[in-house]
């Protein structure tokens, strides 16, 4: 049910991001309540200084994404 | 005095320029800078045509030019078959004060016969027009939108709770190609939300399993199953679609894709669900944030459950 809720939203953006047409979720995270019936949308806007994709990104390449899950640390991929 | 058409023909080559295919060719090998105009006649036309070709049939060269091209000094190649055409049309256009143009000789059979460039317009199946046909008669879709889903690749990130309704409608409206990556199997506890799967696939690929029930509604459209866990190793698979749908369903997966769209210039549309409460948005590089702007830190394991 949820999950349909949410899916379909995101379906419905990538056919309007195909098409060319409407207003996409670009710059809006919609938040839906399935209980209440409620949808709220907050406008979210690229933070200058994200680690990848701010004006001085630190991360440039992939990293350790199971040690950056784990600590919250960035560290480069160390290949074995 | 009345002339006769080679008359006519010698009359309109001696005020025009004439300019060959291979020069054509490397003028917009160049960079272009000019407007190519095809004369031809419609059929002629879709059966192909120089790419980017403005397409005025010559029986209507004097009503539509100025609409299709209103600044007379842009520089006008002008072809049709064999190079007659093109030459009256060039003509023409001269006469209406537009002050660069050439005609191409030989026309498009000597630019086909130097084995150049050629594009045909693409259109829908008999078969397509049918299935799509809802979704062709809404205004902001039509033909031309229908052949733009069919054209478009998609990657699924996760045949899940997310990953099934919208597996679903992108197959159903015609999204030509689905990739869909998941290395899970089916167990009975998906089957109470991941509908794309069911009984007979307990135990087996999520990635085939959706792969069958997508095939099955839509077998006009290109599923590409991955029975894999995306990572590092094989994240570079996304630069083979437009579009990511991140269904996923752990923090690893969500950051990695994050940051690949990031790198790879990729529209990632992003969902997530916990207990009633959903959220979603759209991350579009250069435009907007991208997940690690909403969530620079991962949320501790115990707070987020799969």
């Amino acid at each position: 049910m949820l999950p349909g809720v949410i899916g379909l939203l995101q379906a419905t953006d990538a056919i309007k991001l195909i098409l060319g047409i409407g207003s996409t979720m670009v710059g809006r995270l919609i938040l839906y309540d399935a209980l209440s019936l409620e949808f709220r949308e907050l406008e979210i806007r690229r933070d200058p200084n994200c680690a990848v994709c701010g004006t001085n990104p630190e991360i440039k390449d992939f990293i350790d994404y199971e040690e950056f899950v784990a600590t919250g640390n960035v560290c480069s991929l160390v290949h074995a | 005095m009345s002339l006769v058409k080679d008359q006519l023909l010698q009359q309109a080559k001696k005020e025009i320029s004439e300019v060959t295919p291979h020069e054509v060719h490397e003028k917009i090998q160049e960079g272009g800078g000019f407007v190519l105009l095809d004369v031809r006649e419609k059929e002629e036309f879709n059966e192909g045509h120089l790419e980017d070709a403005v397409f005025i049939p010559r029986g209507f060269l004097e009503l539509r030019v100025e609409n299709a091209i209103p600044d007379k000094d842009t520089p006008i190649v002008v072809y049709c078959a064999g190079g007659v055409r093109s030459a009256l049309a060039a003509k023409t256009l001269k006469d209406m004060g537009y002050k660069n143009v050439q005609s191409m000789i030989g026309g498009f059979n000597a630019w086909k016969d130097a084995k150049y460039k050629v594009v045909k317009p693409k259109s829908l199946t008999a078969e397509q027009r049918a299935r799509y046909n809802r979704q062709i008669l809404i205004p902001e879709v039509g033909e031309k939108g229908q052949l733009k889903l069919l054209e478009s690749k998609v990657l699924l990130i996760g045949a899940g709770g997310l990953g099934s309704p919208s597996a679903y409608y992108l197959a159903a409206a015609g999204v030509g190609t689905l990739g869909i990556i998941d290395s899970d199997v089916v167990d009975e506890s998906n089957l109470q939300r991941q509908i794309l799967h069911n009984t007979e696939w307990l135990g087996k690929s999520k990635a085939e399993s959706a792969r069958e029930t997508l095939q099955r509604l839509n077998p006009d459209i290109n599923i590409i199953p991955y029975a894999e866990r995306i990572s590092v190793d094989n994240i570079d698979l996304i630069k083979d679609y437009d579009i990511v749908v991140d269904g996923s369903d752990n923090f690893k997966t969500r950051y990695l894709v994050n940051d690949a769209c990031v790198f790879y210039g990729k529209p990632n549309i992003y969902g997530s669900i916990f207990r009633f409460e959903g959220q979603t948005t759209t991350f579009l590089p250069g435009k907007g944030p991208c997940y690690r702007c909403l969530y620079p830190i991962p949320t501790p394991a115990e707070l987020a459950p799969t």
